[in-house]
């Protein structure tokens, strides 16, 4: 082997292995997300990993009752959305982190542990409130995700609540009222 | 054919082993750290948590919590039973932070934790942290699980997140 080629394996088979390794890193992230998005539907139980996800209900208001008194009142309008997780498998389903989004725009919880946790074998409902602006509200959709401080791969539920362009204006003529959230309630998995 | 020298042979396979050598203690390390492990002991047989040496007492299974003051009785969630482990406890090394992480193991090692916030008072104080060196303490964790694991559950795990070692999992003695 002369010299150069001698020298010019390595250098090939060195962007050889770069070229492998970040095929391999574009496979373990499609589209650049370090995440999949599970997409549903309002009514419908969504899989996940350790469970499924269901939204039952959607509520509007623009005030909040508790405890027999209004607390809050809003400019805008309360969106309460009632989800069920039910930890179907050996692992807690544990979705602390959720938010709606239209669009571009995200609403975060209007009070803090919007998420729930449930346990093996057990299914747990809350009714989750935000905040949101009625002027931007079409395909309003509810994501819940883990909380995690280092987050690998994840799971994002994604469910679209029916609000679309042509009933957005039903959904605001419908938030002149209190809404009372439910409270959590939790039951083994029939 | 010309034969090719021992020594450009000998660095690809050493290329080779040192990728396979750190592949092999990345998955082991994984597994460890990442894959709960899980020791079932002998039935009366004790475990050891942070210091401490902890063994089962009995494990019941009910469908109501007697109130200690006689207040109303403590109801599971529909569809769930009560598991109440009496437990003691022998705190054996000082120099440890004794912590109390019980947890009730079941099927397909699905973990349940103790319920912390009970509607009643029991007789039976809870883990205390603040255990004295020596002396042993008994006390229960409660946990709720479905009813159709009732039947299923292996005993109690010791958990400790700092430790790479096996779960200790404890059980009452036979009767």
């Amino acid at each position: 082997m002369t010299p150069l080629r001698s020298k010019l394996v390595p250098v090939l088979l060195a962007v050889a292995l770069v070229g492998v390794s970040a095929a391999g890193l574009r496979l373990s992230q499609p589209e650049g997300k370090p995440y999949e998005a599970i997409h549903g539907v309002i009514g419908e139980p969504v899989k996940t990993n350790n469970g499924e996800v269901t939204v039952t209900r959607i509520r509007v208001g623009n005030a909040i009752r508790q405890y027999g008194e209004v607390r809050d009142r809003t400019a805008g309008m309360f969106v309460a959305v009632s989800v069920t997780g039910a930890a179907t498998g050996p692992k807690p389903l544990e979705l602390h982190k959720v938010r709606l989004a239209s669009g571009e725009v995200s609403y975060e919880g209007f009070e803090l542990g919007a998420g729930f946790t449930a346990q093996p074998g057990f299914q747990t409902s809350v009714e989750s409130v935000f905040e949101v602006d009625p002027a931007q509200i079409d395909d309003l959709t509810l994501e819940l995700r883990s909380n995690e401080i280092i987050s690998g791969y994840q799971e994002r539920v994604r469910i679209r609540l029916g609000v679309t362009p042509a009933t957005a204006a039903q959904w605001r003529a419908a938030s002149e009222g209190v809404l009372e959230p439910a409270p959590d309630t939790t039951r083994a998995i029939p | 054919m010309r034969l090719l020298p021992i020594r450009r042979i000998l660095f690809p396979i050493a290329a080779f082993a040192a990728v396979g050598i750190y592949l092999i203690w990345w998955v082991t390390y994984a597994g460890i750290h990442y894959i709960p492990r899980f020791s079932l002991r002998p039935p009366g047989a004790s475990g050891e948590l942070a210091g401490a040496s902890i063994r089962v007492l009995s494990l019941t299974r009910a469908d109501q919590l007697t109130d200690a003051k006689g207040g109303q009785p403590g109801i599971p969630d529909p569809g769930a039973v009560w598991i109440v482990a009496e437990l003691e406890a022998v705190r054996h090394d000082p120099t440890k932070d004794f912590f109390c992480d019980t947890r009730l193991l079941g099927p397909e090692q699905r973990l349940w934790s103790t319920i912390s916030l009970l509607q009643v008072s029991r007789a039976m104080p809870s883990c205390d942290s603040d255990l004295a060196v020596g002396q042993p303490t008994r006390f229960e964790s409660i946990f709720m699980v479905p009813a159709r694991y009732a039947d299923q559950l292996s005993g109690i795990a010791l958990m400790d997140a700092s430790s790479a070692a096996r779960t200790p999992v404890i059980r009452p003695a036979a009767r």
